[in-house]
């Protein structure tokens, strides 16, 4: 797997990616065309994000004539797990467990018995309540 | 000649007086209230434990303005000028400000103070960075759900939570996704929101940064009953959308077999220990009445405390200056 950098990516820089991953390869015309287009982005700022994510080492690029081809040079998958690592990581050190609400905590985990217990008086509130409605 | 580098020194001294009163007060009174506080509402304990929280901020904020009042008063001549009533005492007035103070141990002591409410500062602003990092690290693994207002995340956890201060977004993991039942994913999306809307990330903060004056264990314990307050708000609120409180119990409890089942470690150290229990229980039990405040009672209060404060502004104005002067032996 190729190391990437820890860095962030923006928004359109991934939807470039997701772009790449899906075609393959492509100009920034092309990319242009597909994603410029329809978020109202000038050409230019697609050769940018291009040229960034290159820089980046998240692409490679061969020069086709007068413009560059760029594809993916690490796949969706490997990306994906990284980011993920990092976001795991940063849940892990917990320096900023306050700023998330989680539906469940992360930091503590019930006991089985706990849990087996509240199940229970769950099924009791609800046959409690049938019977309550069929009386 | 002017001199507001002593009225600084005075007002930050004065500044911590009042916080440490108002934080033994709070260290009094809350082990008597706590459990009647368990009978309110979620919502009416969630909202009365941030201000508490974050009370000997406030009370010490509003106390110092108070004592600058009748200087204030003065300087935009509403008032006479009444220093000249009790010369060769200290003055704490924009007016005749006080001399610096020239104690070293006074000095020394300021000087930490401000190291210390520098440092809470600073790790506060990087925490918020760090947030933020992180918020960008979950958008950069998620992708906007097809037809429900949230985001995806691709990964084989049980995750689903709200981060983001300014722009809150809900992300919610592909395996608890696939797991959940509709509905169960609706009580999930629905406690969700209810965080979103309330702009509870933002409030946890607030809670964090300006309850540094509580003593550590009360700062804890309120904390925990905040964070706890918080959760059952929103249990609540996804209760009445879905329409089943025990479906809401009975999500709770399926999201902690999966994390069971994944063989998930805790992930962070918790402050607070599990508060699944409390919600499930609190959602067992019959919905807590919730009194609205009528807009009049409200009106009425407000009035009443400005008439009280602006009768007292006066004797506020001059215990600042006799406790000052009895702190540092200002002549």
């Amino acid at each position: 797997m190729l190391p990437v950098k820890r860095q962030n990516l923006g928004e359109l820089e991934m939807a470039v990616l997701e772009h790449l991953w899906d075609t393959d390869s492509g100009n920034a015309k092309e990319v242009h065309h597909c994603i410029g287009t329809q978020r109202g982005i000038s050409l230019n700022t697609i050769q940018s994000t291009l040229e960034r994510l290159f820089r980046k080492e998240l692409l490679n690029r061969e020069k086709v004539s007068h413009s560059y081809v760029y594809s993916p040079s690490i796949q969706r998958e490997e990306l994906m797990a990284q980011l993920i690592g990092d976001v795991v990581k940063t849940l892990s050190d917990g320096k900023t467990d306050y700023l998330l609400s989680a539906f469940i905590d992360y930091a503590a985990r019930e006991d089985t018995s706990s849990l087996d217990r509240l199940e229970q008086l769950i099924a009791e509130h609800r046959a409690d309540g049938r019977s309550g409605k069929e009386k | 000649m002017s001199n507001y580098f002593g009225l600084l020194q005075f007002g930050l001294l004065a500044s911590l007086g009042f916080a440490v009163l108002a934080s033994l007060v709070s260290v009094a009174i809350y082990p008597l209230v706590q459990q009647r506080m368990t009978k309110l509402s979620p919502q009416l304990r969630s909202n009365l434990l941030l201000i508490w929280l974050a009370s000997p901020a406030l009370i010490a904020g509003a106390l110092i303005f108070l004592s600058f009042m009748p200087s204030l008063f003065s300087l935009f001549g509403f008032v006479p000028d009444h220093c000249s009533v009790h010369d060769g005492h200290l003055h704490f007035c924009f007016i005749h400000p006080p001399l610096a103070i020239n104690n070293i141990l006074l000095q020394l002591f300021l000087a930490v103070l401000v190291g210390i409410a520098a440092y809470f500062i600073g790790t506060s602003f990087f925490d918020l960075l760090r947030a933020h990092k992180f918020q960008q690290q979950l958008m950069m693994v998620s992708r906007p759900h097809d037809t429900l207002s949230f985001r995806v995340v691709d990964w084989n956890m049980p995750m689903a939570l709200s981060a983001g201060i300014r722009r809150i977004r809900v992300f919610i993991s592909s395996q608890l996704i696939e797991n959940l039942s509709p509905t169960q994913l609706k009580v999930v999306i629905a406690h969700e929101e209810a965080h979103l809307r309330r702009k509870d990330p933002l409030r946890h903060f607030v809670a964090h940064v300006f309850s540094f004056a509580h003593i550590p264990w009360l700062r804890k314990a309120l904390l925990t009953d905040f964070d706890l307050a918080t959760e059952q708000t929103c249990d609540e609120v996804a209760a009445t959308q879905v329409g089943e409180r025990l479906m809401v119990a009975d999500t709770i409890l399926a999201v902690e077999r999966l994390f069971m089942i994944q063989r998930a470690p805790s992930m962070m150290t918790s402050i607070s220990g599990s508060n699944i229990t409390a919600r499930v229980e609190s959602l067992l039990a019959q919905p807590p009445a919730c009194k609205a405040i009528s807009k009049s009672y409200m009106y009425f209060l407000t009035i009443a405390a400005s008439v009280v404060v602006f009768t007292i502004v006066d004797d506020i104005h001059h215990f600042t200056e006799s406790i000052l002067q009895l702190i540092t032996g200002y002549m």
